[in-house]
């Protein structure tokens, strides 16, 4: 044969191979392998908690920094929307004190995070020189920054804006859409009210109070192409089901609706079920295998009462038609009070454009 | 333009990326899948076995070769031996390497000054450091990747209520010349906003670290 050292070089590298690959023999693979699951579990559960004190730390710097500015709004600006009418739109950016901009325009300060902005590319020292076709640029009468601040006045959550701004001497045309200031993401300080006393304060982060419950959970929205595979387009496909099974949540399941309220994200499906208090009702409607499946959950106690002496938290300002916003929160001994609402309360208010149910 | 290797060598292994590269990665068909082929390659070298180079190798080979008479059938064996033990050895190694090594390691990356100032430094900071602060912090979050798809509850809240506030913090501070802020009341806002950027990076930074 004349390939024969060829062949047995090959054979060779292939004793070697199988040698070395079954060194151990079966009982140390299986060994092995249990090890490795132990130490990935180890691991997995090591990451979960260093996760769980980055949450907890991020919030109790979060909510510590909130509380220590927290007297500095005043209470008409902070109700902007229920004191001052229309809700307001938003850019997502920061303009800073600076009124005089060399070569004309609004200077960005900083660009809010997650904000309409940064979406459209901006970035802080951006200089703002045209908003909806009119032109940013000091008059005797009026700053730039005014001009731009009264051209805001008029738009409203949803409607798109034309901007041009100037970075590093050139002139970039971007189109974005103004976004409702949002302000039930936090506490507010309740204005007080002629005949009450002064009310109590509901914790930064109420909403999160189902955390303990829910909070583990990993989901991801569901797209038109999950949705061919799921037989949903809408809702939260589960990746990963939370770690307490009270919510009778699996690993594969697409959370449908919450009493009828659909999920958009993450923290939205949180949110709906933190308007719950513990004991509750409500009903989840989940596909499971494409098979649509409703569930009665009783809303379990995640401990967040207990943080705050049995006080219970109603579901945030509501507004009613008949001009009436319910105080909350409702603390023991002071169960719903009721305020009459001066003149711009009296109209409802809508919900925002780009807020889901 | 497309992803470079070293972009997506960053995206494979969780660091600090480009928002704008990380977006089009995710949305490009082409960039994506080469991201996907970097996975599987390397989830394929870290699932091979873990081999001893052999070092009996050559005894082995000459104790069992039979001799040869013709110079060129012992130059051409020899060479598909050696190119044979020189790819077990470099996939050995490679196996090994990715098991061990960090993930910066052999590329270039570009130091990160840490965003911590000292927290008296905040408290006493005036308006124009803590906007400075601010600034540098956001620019450490545009060089995060995109947020991932598939989120942790928690996180995703704790994320979205940081960035609400900042927002209405940034409101609150474009209208403080007109709404009579004074100067102290501004520098407390921008502090809150230097501390939310900072638990911010933070939470995203470790979001963006563990979804690869």
């Amino acid at each position: 044969m004349s390939n024969r050292p060829e062949v047995f070089a090959v054979l060779t590298l292939a004793a070697l191979l199988a040698f070395a690959t079954s060194a151990g023999a079966a009982e140390q693979d299986t060994k092995s392998a249990d090890t490795d699951a132990k130490t990935q579990a180890a691991l997995e559960r090591r990451l979960a908690d260093a996760r769980k004190r980055l949450d907890d730390a991020a919030r109790e710097v979060a909510n510590l920094s909130i509380s220590l500015s927290d007297d500095v709004v005043p209470y008409t600006r902070t109700f902007g929307r229920v004191m001052g009418g229309p809700p307001r739109a938003v850019l997502g950016i920061n303009l800073g004190p600076n009124d005089d901009v060399k070569g004309g325009g609004v200077e960005v300060v900083s660009v809010s995070p997650g904000g309409a902005a940064e979406r459209a590319g901006l970035k802080a020292g951006d200089v703002l020189t045209e908003i909806n076709g009119k032109t940013l640029k000091s008059t005797d009468d009026e700053s730039a920054r005014e001009q731009l601040l009264g051209e805001m006045r008029k738009v409203k959550p949803g409607d798109t804006i034309a901007l041009s701004y100037r970075r590093d001497n050139k002139v970039v045309k971007a189109s974005l859409v103004a976004q409702a200031l949002k302000d039930h993401f936090f506490s507010m300080p309740v204005p007080p009210a002629a005949g009450i006393g002064p009310m109590p304060r509901m914790p930064n982060f109420v909403f999160m109070r189902g955390e303990g419950v829910f909070g583990s959970a990993e989901l991801v929205p569901m797209t038109p192409k999950l949705g061919q595979y799921f037989g949903t387009e809408t809702g939260l496909l589960v990746v990963r089901a939370p770690d307490d099974s009270r919510l009778k949540l699996e690993d594969g399941d697409v959370i449908v609706d919450i009493d009828g309220r659909v999920p958009a994200s993450p923290s939205h499906a949180l949110r709906i079920l933190s308007s719950y208090q513990a004991g509750e009702k409500l009903k989840l409607n989940i596909l499971r295998t494409k098979k649509r499946m409703s569930f009665e959950v009783t809303v379990p106690e995640d401990g967040w009462e207990k943080r705050f002496d049995g006080a219970r938290f109603e579901r945030g300002l509501r507004y009613a038609p008949e001009g009436v916003i319910e105080a909350i929160p409702a603390m023991p001994g002071v169960p719903g009070i009721r305020v009459d609402g001066p003149g711009p309360m009296t109209m409802p208010v809508p919900p925002l454009p780009d807020e889901p149910v | 333009m497309h992803a470079s290797i070293d972009h997506l060598l960053s995206l494979r292994d969780g660091e600090p990326a480009d928002a704008a590269t990380a977006a089009h990665v995710a949305e490009c068909a082409r960039c994506s899948a080469e991201l996907r082929k970097l996975r599987e390659t390397r989830a394929q070298l870290q699932s091979l076995p873990q081999l001893d180079a052999p070092s009996s190798f050559q005894e082995i080979q000459r104790a069992t070769a039979r001799p040869v008479t013709a110079r060129r059938r012992v130059v051409s064996a020899r060479l598909v031996a050696a190119l044979a033990f020189v790819s077990l050895t470099t996939i050995f190694f490679i196996a090994l390497r990715d098991q061990t090594e960090p993930p910066f390691a052999g590329r270039k990356v570009e130091p990160v000054e840490h965003p911590n100032p000292p927290t008296d430094v905040i408290e006493t900071a005036r308006v124009p450091e803590l906007v400075a602060r601010s600034q540098q912090l956001e620019g450490l979050l545009q060089k995060l990747p995109v947020r991932p798809r598939i989120e942790r509850v928690s996180t995703a809240a704790m994320i979205d209520t940081i960035e609400q506030r900042i927002q209405w913090l940034d409101f609150q501070l474009s209208d403080a010349p007109d709404s009579g802020l004074n100067e102290e009341q501004t520098r407390r806002l921008w502090r809150e906003r230097v501390e939310l950027m900072d638990s911010l990076v933070k939470v995203r930074y470790a979001e963006g670290g563990v979804s690869f």
